[in-house]
């Protein structure tokens, strides 16, 4: 039975049927299906699903911005019962646009296909100073730290950021992840950081072969 | 024939002597060569006007398009509905927050007048100023507006406008009727004080973050109503956001121009709505022309001639905006391989 709710609650995500979504995880709740497992096997694989489409063009960012508000909707639903389980999260993920630049998109379905895979995301928002992203990571103790820009002239907050994560002596402690139009792997290695992602779903595979693997 | 009518003999979908170059306006390419912060190219049109010149001799071959611009970025068009605009030191401004967060502001909203509202009366100060002082061999040519899909998204939220498509079309369909007519009615404006115009310039990335389904359905029809408002003149649309996925649409939509991404591959382009309407791009303007050497801009360069080229209707350009710290060589390297690639004929490679 828990399978079959499951199965459905990724089918209908995959859909993109709003309702159908919803009411399947509140249905899931009522069999007492353990919150977390229905991030981790109901909307995981509905999102993984609606990553390929999107990678295979058959999705795009209309689809995917739909997608992430189904995905509020269901998680307006689990949050609150999952913060009990905290430990059982795939980690914290601290993310946010770097200052100066206000640019959301991509960084918004960063946190959407982070929280659907069953990361604790934490999401600063955008234009944010350096310091906050030292503040919330020490604060969170964040396992990923992930940083975006679009411009080439707010890139450079990347590389601060990392400097100041390593002063205060929590570079080691954190996995840091950066994406974003003008951002290229070279730049990525370039700064320091340990993983550049193109996209969301580049992003979230990466984070979770982090997991496995290690750095 | 001089780069100009190189640049509108393309247009025509002709084949001119040889390849034209053009690099987009930009408010930050030309401050970072006039040595000036962005902000002072926005608050004095002389500094505007000088910057421009300056930029433009020293490049002569290059057609800078649309030309003189009083060039505001994104911020022109929210700003008459009354978004708040945030102003970097040295960056174009920017839409900070969104002015219709609840969907309900939108059923009674209304198109601004660009005679009063925002920005709009002062870029057509600086417009008026730039035409009376400009030499007489450099005019102001064209009306510029966003589209459409870009003020939506900048008023709206861009996740929430793609959302409200599905979720509340009705709502979604009356954004975009509202800010279609603005987009017109800011172009007309613009075209009543520019004193012998050519040409339009409709530049709307976000119209691309639609699926074909939505956007046949919200996109076409606007598009189709923009461009068929503005006969007789020069149509150009820039979308530097991937299209593949709706160049076909945007073939029925009766542009002329098309400035496009370098995500958006420039052989299915020239295959596609090639046939129709002159292709503008499609190097890299982050990769090639600011990061790259001079022998990757012209190895790019001659890679987009080859393709682009043949035929004529095809305007070697960047897929967007030059970034304002693009080095001075690799922009002299695009138009040397337009002399050593672009002589027509031009063959296939």
């Amino acid at each position: 039975m828990d399978r079959e709710s499951l199965k459905s609650i990724a089918l209908k995500l995959e859909a993109l049927d709003i309702q159908g979504t919803v009411e399947d995880v509140k249905r899931a709740l009522n069999e007492k299906i353990a919150p977390f497992e229905v991030v981790q096997n109901g909307l995981s694989p509905g999102m993984d699903k609606i990553g390929e489409k999107y990678e295979r063009k058959e999705y795009f960012l209309s689809e995917l911005s739909l997608a992430a508000y189904i995905m509020k909707g269901a998680m307006e639903l689990l949050g609150p019962r999952m913060k009990a389980s905290r430990e059982r999260s795939l980690g914290r993920f601290l993310v946010g646009t770097v200052k100066g630049d206000l640019h959301d998109i991509g960084k918004n379905l960063v946190s959407m296909m982070l929280t659907s895979a069953g990361f604790e995301v934490y999401d600063l928002g955008v234009d944010v100073p350096d310091e906050k992203f030292l503040q919330k990571a020490a604060e969170i103790k964040a396992d990923f730290v992930g940083m975006s820009s679009l411009l080439t002239t707010t890139m450079p907050s990347m590389k601060s950021v990392i400097e100041l994560l390593k002063n205060n002596g929590i570079r080691e402690e954190v996995k840091i992840f950066v994406g974003g139009a003008v951002v290229t792997q070279s730049f990525a290695d370039e700064i320091g950081a340990d993983y550049y992602a193109k996209d969301a779903m580049e992003c979230l595979r990466k984070a979770r072969n982090s997991i496995t693997k290690g750095k | 024939m001089d780069p100009l009518d190189r640049f509108l003999s393309a247009a025509r979908m002709e084949e001119p002597d040889e390849v034209p170059v053009s690099l987009l306006t930009s408010a930050r390419f030309f401050s970072h060569f006039y040595g000036i912060k962005v902000f002072q190219f926005f608050h004095d049109p002389k500094l505007m006007l000088d910057a421009s010149l300056h930029t433009m001799r020293l490049f002569p071959e290059i057609v800078f398009f649309p030309g003189l611009w009083a060039d505001y970025g994104i911020v022109v068009e929210p700003s008459a509905f009354g978004s708040r605009i945030f102003w970097p030191e040295n960056y174009v401004p920017y839409v900070r927050g969104e002015l219709l967060e609840n969907p309900e502001d939108i059923m009674g909203l209304e198109p601004p007048d660009p005679k009063t509202d925002g920005l709009m009366p002062f870029v057509l100060e600086s417009i008026q100023y730039m035409q009376k002082h400009a030499p007489k061999n450099t005019k102001y040519l064209y009306a510029v507006a966003r589209g459409p899909f870009q003020v939506a998204s900048y008023m709206r939220g861009h996740t929430e406008f793609l959302v409200d498509l599905t979720v509340r079309p009705d709502v979604a369909r009356k954004l975009i009727d509202v800010c279609t007519e603005t987009t017109i009615r800011w172009l007309r404006v613009q075209l009543e004080v520019i004193d012998n115009p050519i040409g339009i310039y409709v530049p709307d990335d976000n119209a691309s973050f639609l699926s074909p389904g939505l956007f046949e359905k919200f996109g076409l029809p606007a598009y189709k109503r923009i461009f068929s408002e503005f006969d007789g003149l020069l149509k150009v649309y820039h979308n530097d956001a991937d299209s593949t996925h709706i160049l076909d649409l945007l073939a029925q939509c009766d542009f002329q121009v098309f400035n496009f991404s370098p995500a958006t591959d420039i052989r299915t382009v020239k295959q596609g709505i090639g046939q129709k309407v002159c292709l503008m791009g499609n190097v890299d303007p982050v990769s090639v022309m600011l990061r790259g050497t001079p022998e990757k801009v012209e190895e790019d360069c001659k890679s987009c001639i080859q393709i682009g080229g043949p035929g004529g209707g095809y305007i070697l350009s960047l897929g967007g905006g030059p970034s304002m710290e693009t080095p001075k060589e690799n922009v002299e390297a695009m138009v040397r391989a337009a002399k050593r690639y672009g002589r027509y004929p031009v063959l296939g490679g």
